[in-house]
């Protein structure tokens, strides 16, 4: 008897269908799994056979086939556990096969029957409901996240006893409650910040248009402290952002299980990263640039990076989003984020620094930023000084104010594209003759005066508006 | 057992022992040390449509070690190769189980799906 179910598999941030069918059939009983399947899908049969044993379920004395299709492609991973156990189930009359047919199931299987949560339940319920399967069996812990997803009733269950249950309608499912909204944490304010006043204008202007934002102070300038409130100065995701951002750390492995992220991410990679880690790609999980997605990517230490992982960076930086290339096809994964980056003037980082004197040589000032190739450095269009400021300074605006102004500004270029003024462009004009500008950074010269003409609630560009966003280019 | 019994009529004596064994837990023995195509089979009996195919082990002196070692991986293979030929030359089986029943002096242990 053939009996058939479905699975999810998670490539990047998307949820692919498999049909898992199971065929018993007379013969010395042996069990096979095919349909390009990994290590883990093999160990699969281990699992399946100790979690039916141990229930009140019997493992088939017989042939015991399952094949996972598409065949042609390559599978990886434990959550095919249950999908395999209830077609096995079904293909030997121990579950309706006409009840497992239209429902799909994710879950790893313990020796002991009980079921495992998997990562990326939210994507494979959206997938499930995409798919009109009738419902997704899931383990407690992944189907609080996939209740966020209108369109496909979750069924969660302890134990692979529990499912069959529910299969044969002699238990009732489980509700499951909907995912607990969880924000960010506590966001610092911008009030704690003294002085500055220099890169708190470039960080509103780059909260208002979403510019990217590179910092060069001393250290202990408060770089890092400004960088840490600009989740806070953003508005609140919107409804499907919240759910894009609840995606990528369900598939990610991040999300708290029952929750929703209502808060913007904020990702500070550490400088040792690789290429992999930032862009994503190491077995197709996500990387830092698309956990920050709707939020804030922090590169503190920017000459640290290797060159490759900052290499890496570029393309995302201006697609806002990632696809890697692999063997067996491409996956591509949302990376629109803002990006600030904070470095030191110099390797001992006081350049220009009136109370300490600079002790670095002209060749490791040379090599220090000769590691941040021109083109990367085109992609911050905001570059700000952030000199030694004094602790005993005047407290600075609290970041609700700020972002106020962040609001009306974002709502006023959504609304209509900013006008470039006569003398903007004329201003405009010099710079490209003058052979300062490249086409890019031209247009990103125009978008951020754009922003600094939006915060100050006109519609018009003007020359004062333009020299501020041309000026933001000069750092360095 | 007393040492005055040679070594094959212990043997022989252990089957004995294990098939009714096999009886008393309802199965139907068709069949002892069963020659299919030069492999040799202990004990093979029914009950319904499963067929049992039952490797006997027989340690006088208190052996070591579980009926999975008892049971090698090339003589499970053998096993393997003799219930396939015999659940051929009978369309009435649908389930093949393998069972090893230890035989240790007095003390004898049945081991139902033993591998597969």
């Amino acid at each position: 008897m053939v009996a058939r179910t479905t699975t999810f598999w998670l490539t990047g941030l998307d949820a692919r269908r498999v049909d898992v069918e199971a065929h018993v059939h007379r013969g010395v009983p042996t069990f096979v799994v095919v349909g390009l399947a990994d290590r883990a899908v093999q160990e699969a049969r281990q699992r399946v056979r100790s979690g039916i044993t141990s229930t009140q379920f019997e493992f088939p004395l017989r042939r015991v086939t399952v094949n996972l299709a598409p065949a042609h492609e390559r599978k990886e991973g434990a959550g095919f556990d249950l999908a395999i156990a209830l077609a096995v189930l079904g293909a030997s009359g121990q579950v309706p096969p006409a009840r497992i047919a239209r429902i799909a199931a994710a879950a790893e299987l313990a020796l002991d029957g009980t079921l495992r949560p998997v990562r990326g339940a939210l994507a494979m319920a959206a997938a499930a409901a995409r798919h009109d399967l009738d419902a997704l069996v899931l383990a407690p812990e992944s189907a609080g996240e996939a209740a966020a997803i209108a369109g496909v009733p979750v069924m969660a269950a302890r134990t692979l006893d529990q499912v069959v249950d529910l299969l044969w309608g002699r238990a009732e499912p489980e509700p499951v409650p909907p995912p607990i909204p969880v924000a960010a944490g506590d966001l610092p304010d911008l009030a704690d910040v003294r002085g500055q006043s220099g890169a708190r204008r470039a960080l509103e202007i780059s909260a208002a248009g979403r510019h990217n934002l590179l910092m060069v102070g001393p250290p202990g300038s408060g770089k890092t402290m400004l960088a840490r409130r600009l989740p806070g100065l953003l508005p609140a995701p919107s409804v499907e952002e919240s759910l894009e951002i609840s995606r990528v750390h369900s598939a990610a492995g991040l999300l708290e299980p029952g929750t929703r992220l209502v808060g913007r991410p904020f990702r500070a990679p550490h400088h040792s990263a690789s290429a992999a880690a930032l862009v994503g790609g190491r077995s197709l999980r996500p990387g830092e640039v698309t956990l920050a997605h709707h939020g804030v990517l922090f590169l503190d230490e920017l000459p640290e990076f290797s060159r490759p992982a900052l290499e890496a960076l570029r393309v995302p930086l201006e697609e806002r989003a990632v696809t890697i290339a692999r063997a067996h096809g491409s996956i591509s994964m949302p990376a629109d984020c803002v990006v600030v980056a904070a470095m030191n003037p110099c390797p001992c980082g006081h350049s220009g620094d009136p109370a300490v004197e600079c002790t670095c040589t002209a060749q490791r000032l040379a090599a220090y930023v000769g590691r941040l190739s021109g083109p990367l450095l085109d992609r911050f269009e905001l570059r700000v000084h952030a000199p030694r400021a004094l602790a005993h300074g005047p407290a600075g605006e609290p970041s609700a104010a700020v972002a106020d102004r962040v609001a009306a500004a974002r709502e006023q270029l959504a609304a209509a594209g900013p006008r470039l003024g006569e003398a903007a462009e004329r201003l405009l004009t010099r710079g490209i003759d003058a052979t300062l500008l490249s086409g890019r950074a031209a247009a990103r010269a125009r978008a951020v005066a754009g922003t600094i003409a939006a915060l100050s609630g006109t519609e018009t560009v003007s020359a004062e508006h333009m020299a501020e966003a041309l000026a933001y280019r000069e750092v360095r | 057992m007393s040492s005055s019994v040679s070594s094959s009529e212990y043997g022989r004596a252990a089957e004995t022992a294990a098939a009714w064994l096999l009886r008393l837990r309802g199965l139907r023995i068709v069949g002892r040390n069963v020659h299919v195509s030069g492999r040799e089979v202990d004990l093979v009996a029914r009950r319904g449509r499963l067929l049992v195919v039952c490797e006997v082990k027989a340690r006088r002196h208190g052996g070591r070690g579980g009926p999975a070692e008892a049971v090698d991986a090339r003589k499970r293979r053998r096993l393997r190769e003799a219930a396939e030929l015999l659940a051929q030359r009978d369309p009435g089986v649908e389930q093949i189980r393998f069972d090893v029943v230890t035989v240790n002096g007095l003390r004898i242990r049945h081991v139902r799906d033993a591998f597969s």
